[in-house]
């Protein structure tokens, strides 16, 4: 048995299913953690990822089996999961022999799996697009937050076409990377140093703005329906972090 | 009236948010469209909530009224004219300005915008177009608008109005036309209908434009022909009063919304379901929004809500609603004259399964799609990824679990492979007795005081189990306390 390890990333892993599969897909393995739990007998094989590799799977995925595939992919790639390495692996491997209907195939045990780490992160993809708040800082806005699944490429597309027209830094504070766009451009990737964005000064002008958001949110409930175990239900305290709320 | 003139922003903000927010609508579906290039803003299908209210409310537009000075005098409203209110107004740049701002910090999806009646309706719907106008020329804003219509405005306002909005909606406030005469004496049927008419159809005539705008298929279409119910009868509106179009935009493209308000007036359910039913059918709506009462004003002729809001009949309103748009139900299948209400204690689709029970059990394996959608605990989601795993496999109770099918409900309805999922009966007593008991829902709805005991549903014991207040049926005055 070959395991292959690799970074963890959407592209490291399907870095790795190309290894995997150029090795023999019968009896390979996907490993996202280099350190994880070792198995006696089989060997393992550090995998670097590599663009192009990761660019012909992923564009196989696409044109053989089809680009709502690509999608569940995708997303279940973002996942934090410790198996999504080998369940993509399968899922892409019954692909390419079923065609494009086994997106549907939800019986199978992988199929599901990689259906539901693509639920679980679209879901919370749903909930940042809305529960991400930005921060005025000089002339950029600022925006923190603490994902469970890697979605700082899919948030940053999404804001950067919302926002077009603004400099804005999204900063993932758990993993140490933040994407950078600047007004009608594209935006990039860099490390950052979560601990110097941790606590922010507000600007005067901020402040206002911000307090005058804090009477809205407060005056906008209906007393007589009071109902915090709802409210809490549909936004979880992890998502209110940086959300600044009374 | 007093009305003030220095208030700050804050102030102005805090009024006119506490006067906007017994409006339900508060959706920003329906329209999906890229950022235009000249300004921020876009918009996504399925609408983002971006926050919730202390009342679990999802926020996701800043619901402000222009004005909540008001010449109108509905028994129902927080902002009428005899309430003795500071009243104020925004003006147009302060509405922008506030838009604007939340936008950027991603605070919000957009503006949903309503108004009390200052001076006249048409005075009040041109405020409302010159600020909705400002937003799309001046600042380019791209994101979501919802703008009232103001019953009795000049047709000609609305028309353009509709150009720089994705959504408008006319409130039908109460379900009968005596509803409406006695809670809103300055309100008229005539009056409400009238614009969604008319909007209803400037939606279908933009859908038939070509992309100069100039000429159309049909541009007088006949629409739906308007049989039935005298309730819901119309005027003809005009569709192109002015000509006026906007090159960039589409009129009104997320569709029209209305709200009625609920134990109020003394209607039943199967009336509010069937004026639901006919304003999907005849007017095209998007969404039927239902609010549940709130006597703010401690109005004596209104009814004193003391079991607290009656929030449970609002929550089998939506689900009716939901069964009418996507599962193919009709309102008479749901409630009938003499069955005027929902049960309280089951969900619309268990309550009419149990009353079917003829057509049970549906097999997963085989059954259509209609079919396993009348199953309860079946939704659209899961119904659709049934009918397509099933072509690959024969599926079991594990894996429909795993599909989104919740079994809880399910189980008494359904086999796999011909077997149910345990030895259960297809006898109603028996079902409403397991589904009760697993239903938290109607549990902590009625005050948790439910004691675990054999019940038969049929039998007068629940009058004893039950706060008095919502025992027995849904009938009006049972739930809402008496009139």
């Amino acid at each position: 048995m070959v395991i292959c390890c690799c970074d963890g990333s959407v592209d490291g892993i399907l870095t790795a299913v190309f290894e995997a599969w150029s090795t023999d897909i019968r009896t390979s393995e996907i490993s996202v953690d280099r350190h994880g739990n070792m198995v006696l007998f089989a060997e393992y094989r550090d995998v670097v990822t590599d663009y192009d590799k990761a660019a012909r799977v992923a564009s196989a995925v696409i044109n053989k089996i089809s680009p709502e595939a690509y999608e569940l992919v995708y997303y279940a790639c973002l996942s934090d999961d410790a198996e999504r390495g080998n369940a993509v692996l399968q899922f892409i491997r019954k692909g390419i022999r079923n065609g494009a209907a086994v997106v549907d195939d939800l019986q199978d045990r992988n199929v599901m799996k990689v259906f539901e780490l693509k639920r679980n992160a679209f879901r919370e993809m749903e909930h940042y697009r809305g529960f991400l708040r930005f921060v005025q800082q000089g002339d950029y806005l600022l925006a923190r937050f603490e994902p469970r699944n890697d979605l700082l490429v899919p948030l940053a597309d999404f804001f950067g076409d919302r926002l077009l027209q603004e400099n804005f830094v999204i900063a993932d504070m758990t993993r140490g990377k933040a994407a950078v766009h600047r007004a009608y451009e594209s935006f990039y990737l860099c490390d950052i140093d979560p601990e110097l964005i941790r606590n922010i000064e507000y600007e005067d002008e901020e402040k206002v703005i911000n307090s005058l958001w804090k009477t809205f949110e407060r005056t906008i409930g209906i007393e007589a329906r009071y109902n915090p175990e709802l409210q809490r239900q549909n936004m979880p305290l992890r998502f209110r972090k940086y959300m600044n709320m009374d | 009236m007093h009305i003030c003139e220095n208030l700050s922003i804050t102030d102005k903000l805090a009024i006119l948010t506490a006067a906007a927010k017994y409006d339900v609508a508060c959706t920003s579906s329906g329209t999906a469209r890229g950022n235009n290039g000249a300004g921020i803003g876009s918009a996504v299908k399925s609408g983002i909530c971006h926050a919730f209210a202390a009342d679990g409310r999802c926020i996701c537009l800043l619901k402000i009224l222009f004005t909540n000075e008001c010449v109108f005098d509905c028994r129902y409203c927080a902002n009428r004219a005899s309430n003795d209110v500071v009243r104020t107004s925004f003006t147009p740049e302060e509405v922008c300005t506030l838009t604007m701002e939340f936008y950027r910090r991603n605070y919000i999806e957009g503006l949903f915008l309503s108004s009390g009646i200052l001076k006249n309706p048409t005075y009040t719907m041109g405020l409302l177009y010159e600020t909705v106008k400002k937003l799309r020329e001046e600042y380019h804003f791209g994101g979501y608008i919802h703008v009232k219509a103001i019953p009795g405005a000049a047709p000609e306002l609305i028309e353009m109005t509709g150009w720089y909005a994705d959504r408008m909606s006319v409130n039908l406030e109460l379900p009968t036309t005596e509803g409406l005469k006695s809670m809103a004496p300055n309100k008229s049927r005539r009056t409400i209908l009238a614009p969604m008419r008319q909007i209803q159809q400037g939606i279908s005539s933009n859908r038939l434009m070509l992309s100069d705008g100039k000429s159309r298929y049909a541009s007088d279409r006949k629409t739906i022909p308007q049989k039935g119910s005298a309730e819901l009868a119309a005027p003809d509106g005009n569709t192109a009063v002015t000509g006026f179009r906007r090159r960039e935009g589409r009129y009104v493209p997320a569709g029209q919304s209305t709200q009625m308000i609920i134990g109020a007036t003394p209607e039943n359910d199967y009336q509010i379901v069937t004026v639901a039913e006919a304003l999907y059918k005849k007017y095209e709506l998007k969404r039927v929004f239902y609010s549940a009462f709130v006597n703010v004003n401690r109005d004596s002729t209104l009814p004193a809500v003391d079991g607290g809001t009656p929030l449970l009949r609002e929550h089998r309103l939506y689900q009716a609603d939901w069964l009418l748009r996507f599962y193919g139900f009709k309102a008479d299948d749901l409630l009938s004259p003499e069955k005027p209400d929902f049960n309280v204690l089951l969900d619309p689709k268990c309550d009419w399964a149990l009353r079917h029970l003829d057509i049970f059990p549906v097999e997963i394996n085989r059954a259509d799609y209609y079919s396993l959608l009348k199953v309860p605990g079946i939704g659209v989601n899961s119904a659709k990824r049934i009918v397509k795993a099933r072509r690959s496999a024969r599926l079991d109770f594990g894996d429909i679990k795993k599909m989104g099918v919740v079994l809880k409900r399910a189980l008494y309805f359904i086999t796999c492979s011909g077997r149910m999922m345990y030895n259960t009966r297809i006898e109603e007593d028996y079902i409403v007795r397991n589904l009760l008991d697993s239903d938290r829902n109607v549990k902590n709805r009625l005050g948790g005081d439910i004691t675990y005991r054999q019940l038969s549903f049929f039998d007068d014991s629940q009058e004893e189990m039950f706060p008095k207040t919502v025992v027995r049926d849904n009938s009006y005055g049972v739930l809402t306390g008496q009139l």
